[in-house]
């Protein structure tokens, strides 16, 4: 059921996403791919709003998207259905992953580190795969440039949210903890 | 029936052994006015929020107790039955804005308690009325004053027509003029409509003119309740506690006029102290001597400043700081004082005219080449705080500036033990409390060991002692040399500290000079602002027919 | 504000643009459909005559067409991509072979109808998308995706959103400020110590978002939200005969377009799209 709180975590998350994705867009663009940005910022936020949120970061983080990349290229099928919901699929891989691990987000023991090492790269890696396949789907490039896209994007997402979303979580996980809306038991 | 019931209430957050509140019992008659008063971290804020039944059911944390509102078990009914009879306006203004424009605001609860339409529209209209912002029904939030979107939020509070409004710290952020307008609406409402008010303010000048009762609360408890006068009696126990005493208040007890209680307001103290007035002597206090020979460290040259969206924030301004001076910059919201201390630290550079800021032109300077000369401390210390222990945050400054890690420590150390920190250095900055955040950013600034200080409203928010301790802090800082200037509502802090005041209003000068001259020669000026003098300026000022700006100018003489 | 504009998402527009007034239902059915038209055809010729009607349709409802101006940047963006893509990497076979390059790729005239296709297609969804965006206000959305059967909580959330969105862009730009006056070198120097200060700003935007989360919720509830029984709307919106022959057209077009792909080679690109 969604309540005020569900609601808040998406609004805030997408709110506190949307100007840092048009920074990313403007600062970082790729050359040869349109509104695309090599350091997507936003990610580093999302999937931590997401690890300690749960689905309703994770949609916050997709509406960021879909609304800073519409700011420039429009607000499109093509848009919506690759960068945006790219961006929704991303965390919650990384999410699964730390459940299926029965990791933590605090990043305190070894268990939490591995499941970050390993799940932000496998998210990135499955966003780039949907992004650059829905991008060759809609005609947009090819295949000999697809894996240059995936590549580009597994490289620019996971380093995005390796900078930025690390020492989010370890300053602030136990901060977080404290609030009602933190997915994880102790 | 009374509206509010609270027994043996307790409360602690899951994640914590403290208890917040230990066995808080007091009780609210249908259409009073209480105040809630207390140092920070008592509980208030807790106490609102569990009060109107939100706390126990989105919180994870332990309740003992009973919370009773109108008769109903407010820890255990729905709080969508509870919000048809309570309403709370929250301190930041911008965060319970949720809407895009004034008339959807508020109508926001009455759609959602599927009010009719027509219903929905004339409440909306009346409330607006009555807090007077009808003609703004649609205005954006960004078109709009802190204080406006404050009544806009009473507004939203109004139209669901509560039994019980609670007010947590909601002018904290309003200019003189704007905390008065919104105390002045919520007592209308109080008598027209005959709503239960609690309110929550540091304000305890503004405060007694309007409370039946007051609600004192310390380390969780409560620790008097009774009507104003006498609470604030008890001078000694709430200054032990760290609560302010309404200025008059302080007169009359110091020169014991204390006949029928001691009076609260600048009135009743000039009644109360008629008999005493042939007696009453002013000290001169220290004599302000313009530092006219002094090394001019910042000056202003017919400076305008225009945003991009066209508001002129400073028109034309020119005004020089000299090295040692204690400044402060007072105005209503939207004056220009922190567009003025922007320009000083070259974050921003002027449309027209020139800032020079010991000898540099600011225009050829960027901040990080200003900073370790000159210091900025922001009114919310959270956008200054990025490290992850106490120690890393003041050291980051000293490491930008290359210094040896040797010096680094010691300047950490002595910043810390200069705003009281010490033993805290591997705290985490944001589990701090919001008194110790603010002089952590302090500390911040102070381990750079600037020449000109900057500090925004150092004391919004914060309560008696902590407001006091940062601005003592400021006072030891100017003795040593540096030079001080403060942005601030608090008249009575800058009665007490700062030597000399310069007013803006609209971008403009409105008069600046010594602080007992602006403070007893442009009384008009300033109340054409919305601004008054301290409650001892004014008090003085009637009794006396001289001004006095701080309670220890007040003494008794020996008769001739 | 001007007098005869409406105040829209992110601009103003003419009072006299026809789907300013459109019921919000008939924005939200438009915007989908006028992308998933173009997606379903591959031809260039009916993609031309596509991008053409929704032009000439946009000039007499008196749209603002000055404003697509603003996107001519990104298409041409998406063009160098599109070029660079086709040309150097694919082998769409043709009638005449214009380049071949060493390594397998080749030119051909398919190749450049296709890349006209893919164009096209990303036109008509840019213009598409855009003329509706134009005339959507904020409280379009909500009744919108609500009249589509959208939870209102959800719908209200996009809204929000935007709301917050103003709100995080000031916060950012205050942190910003505050590492700069601790001289935190953000314009200038080795790009990897930029990119270290600068992530420590995500740090206060965090602590402030987690607040301000905190506080919205409280917020929202004491507003009795969501609602729990029957909920009024304030704005009403009426549907009008424009409405309705706006969606009936809609409707048919794209039933039409789906039929014509399914019985005939008109709308398809032979190899498409995976060439």
């Amino acid at each position: 059921m969604v309540d005020a709180r569900k609601v808040a975590v998406t609004a805030v998350t997408a709110g506190l996403c949307l100007p840092l994705a048009l920074f990313a867009i403007i600062l970082v663009p790729v050359p040869g791919l349109p509104a695309a940005s090599g350091f997507w910022i936003p990610a580093g936020f999302y999937f931590v709003m997401t690890l300690w949120f749960g689905v309703w970061g994770a949609l916050g983080g997709h509406i960021a998207t879909f609304l800073a990349m519409g700011y420039f290229q429009g607000f499109t099928l093509q848009v919506w259905a690759d960068g945006a919901l790219g961006d929704l699929i991303a965390p919650l891989v990384a999410l699964i992953v730390f459940k299926l691990m029965g990791a933590h987000p605090d990043l305190k023991d070894r268990k939490d580190k591995m499941a970050w090492l390993i799940g932000v790269p496998i998210a990135s890696l499955v966003c780039g795969l949907w992004v650059h396949t829905v991008n060759l789907y809609f005609g947009v490039i090819t295949w000999p440039f697809w894996w240059v896209g995936v590549l580009t994007y597994f490289i620019g997402d996971s380093l995005a949210v390796f900078i930025v979303g690390t020492p989010l979580l370890r300053s602030l996980t136990s901060y977080v903890k404290q609030s009602p809306m933190y997915i994880w038991r102790d | 029936m009374s509206a509010v019931r609270v027994k043996d209430l307790w409360w602690r957050y899951h994640t914590s052994r403290e208890w917040i509140l230990k066995g808080v019992d007091f009780e609210v008659e249908r259409g009073e006015f209480v105040g809630i008063v207390g140092p920070s971290g008592a509980g208030k804020t807790t106490l609102c929020l569990l009060v109107a039944g939100v706390l126990s059911k989105s919180v994870k944390g332990e309740c003992k107790g009973r919370v009773e509102l109108f008769g109903k078990d407010a820890l255990r009914t729905g709080v969508r039955q509870l919000s048809e009879e309570v309403a709370i306006v929250l301190q930041d203004a911008d965060t319970q804005f949720v809407t895009m424009r004034v008339l959807e605001e508020v109508a926001f609860p009455l759609e959602n308690l599927g009010l009719s339409r027509e219903e929905i529209l004339e409440r909306v209209s009346e409330a607006l009325e009555f807090v007077g912002m009808k003609g703004y029904e649609w205005k954006h939030p960004h078109e709009l004053s802190g204080g406006q979107k404050q009544r806009v939020a009473i507004a939203a509070a109004l139209a669901k027509r509560p039994r019980l409004l609670i007010l947590d710290e909601a002018t904290s952020d309003l200019d003189p003029l704007g905390k008065r307008e919104v105390l002045s609406v919520v007592s209308r409402l109080r008598k027209e409509y005959e709503v239960t008010v609690m309110i929550v303010d540091h304000n305890t000048d503004d405060l007694v003119k309007f409370v039946d009762r007051v609600i004192v609360l310390e380390g969780g408890r409560v620790a008097a309740f009774g009507e104003p006068r006498a609470i604030f009696s008890r001078i000694e126990q709430l200054r032990t506690i760290g609560i302010r005493i309404p200025q008059p208040t302080e007169v009359a007890f110091k020169l014991g006029a204390a006949n029928g209680g001691l009076p609260l307001t600048v009135e009743e103290a000039a009644k109360a102290l008629a008999p005493l007035k042939e007696r009453l002597c002013l000290l001169n206090g220290d004599a302000y001597e313009s530092p006219s020979g002094c090394e001019r460290l910042v000056s202003f040259t017919d400076v305008t400043y225009v945003y991009e969206d066209g508001t002129v924030a400073l028109d034309g301004l020119s005004l020089n700081i000299r090295k040692g001076e204690f400044l402060a910059v007072i105005g209503p919201n939207g004056s220009g004082k922190t567009t003025m201390a922007k320009l000083m630290v070259s974050l921003i550079k002027p449309t027209s005219g020139r800032v020079e800021v010991m000898g540099a032109d600011t225009r050829a300077v960027s901040p990080t080449m200003l900073f370790s000369k000159v210091g900025y401390v922001f009114q919310n210390p959270d956008y200054q705080l990025v490290c992850d222990t106490v120690y890393d945050e003041v050291a980051f400054p000293l490491r930008q500036l290359g210094l040896d890690e040797e010096e680094v420590r010691e300047r950490v150390q002595w910043a810390l033990a200069s705003v009281g920190l010490t033993g805290l250095e591997e705290t985490p900055p944001f589990f701090l409390s919001k008194g110790e955040r603010q002089r952590l950013a302090l500390a911040i600034v102070l381990a750079v060991k600037p020449q000109l200080l900057i500090v925004d409203e150092p004391t919004t928010g914060q309560d008696e002692r902590n407001s006091r301790r940062i601005a003592e802090l400021l006072a030891q800082l100017n003795k040593a040399g540096v030079t001080i200037v403060v942005i601030t509502h608090d008249l009575r802090l800058v009665s007490e500290y700062a030597e000399r005041v310069v007013v803006l209003n609209n971008g403009r000068l409105v008069t600046e000079g010594s602080t007992r001259k602006v403070f007893t020669e442009h009384l008009e000026t300033l109340a054409s602002i919305g601004l008054e003098p301290p409650p001892v300026t004014r008090l003085m000022k009637e009794l006396v027919g001289r001004p006095a700006l701080t309670v220890r100018e007040v003494v008794l003489c020996e008769r001739a | 504000m001007e007098k005869g504009k409406v105040r829209t998402f992110f601009t103003y527009v003419d009072e006299r643009y026809a789907l300013v007034r459109a019921h919000p239902a008939v924005k939200i059915v438009s915007l989908v459909v006028l992308n998933v038209i173009p997606w379903i055809i591959e031809a260039p010729v009916p993609l031309a005559s596509f991008l053409t009607s929704l032009l000439l349709a946009a000039a007499l409802l008196k749209a603002p067409l000055s404003k697509l101006r603003n996107y001519l940047p990104y298409l041409l963006l998406v063009a160098q991509a599109v070029v660079l893509s086709y040309v150097l990497g694919s082998r769409i076979p043709g009638n005449a072979v214009y380049i071949e390059f060493p390594w397998g790729c080749y030119v051909t005239d398919r190749t450049l109808l296709y890349m006209a296709s893919v164009m096209l297609r990303i036109s008509s969804m840019l213009v598409g998308s855009t003329l509706i965006f134009l005339s959507l206000r904020d409280t379009d959305v909500v009744y919108g995706l609500k009249s589509l059967g959208v939870p209102f909580a959800a719908a209200f959330a996009f809204n929000l959103a935007l709301r917050f969105s103003a709100l995080f862009l000031d916060d950012y730009a205050r942190v910003r400020d505050a590492m700069l006056l601790k001289g935190a070198k953000l314009d200038a120097g080795n790009p990897l110590e930029r990119a270290k200060l600068l992530s420590r700003t995500a740090v206060p935007l965090m602590v402030i978002a987690v607040r301000r989360m905190q506080d919205l919720s409280f917020a929202l509830e004491l507003k009795s939200f969501p609602p729990s029984g029957k909920r009024t709307y304030l704005h009403q919106f009426r549907w009008s005969r424009f409405d309705v022959a706006a969606l009936a057209l809609l409707a048919a077009t794209t039933a039409g377009v789906v039929v014509a792909k399914m019985v005939s080679p008109l709308l398809s690109f032979p190899g498409w799209p995976f060439a």
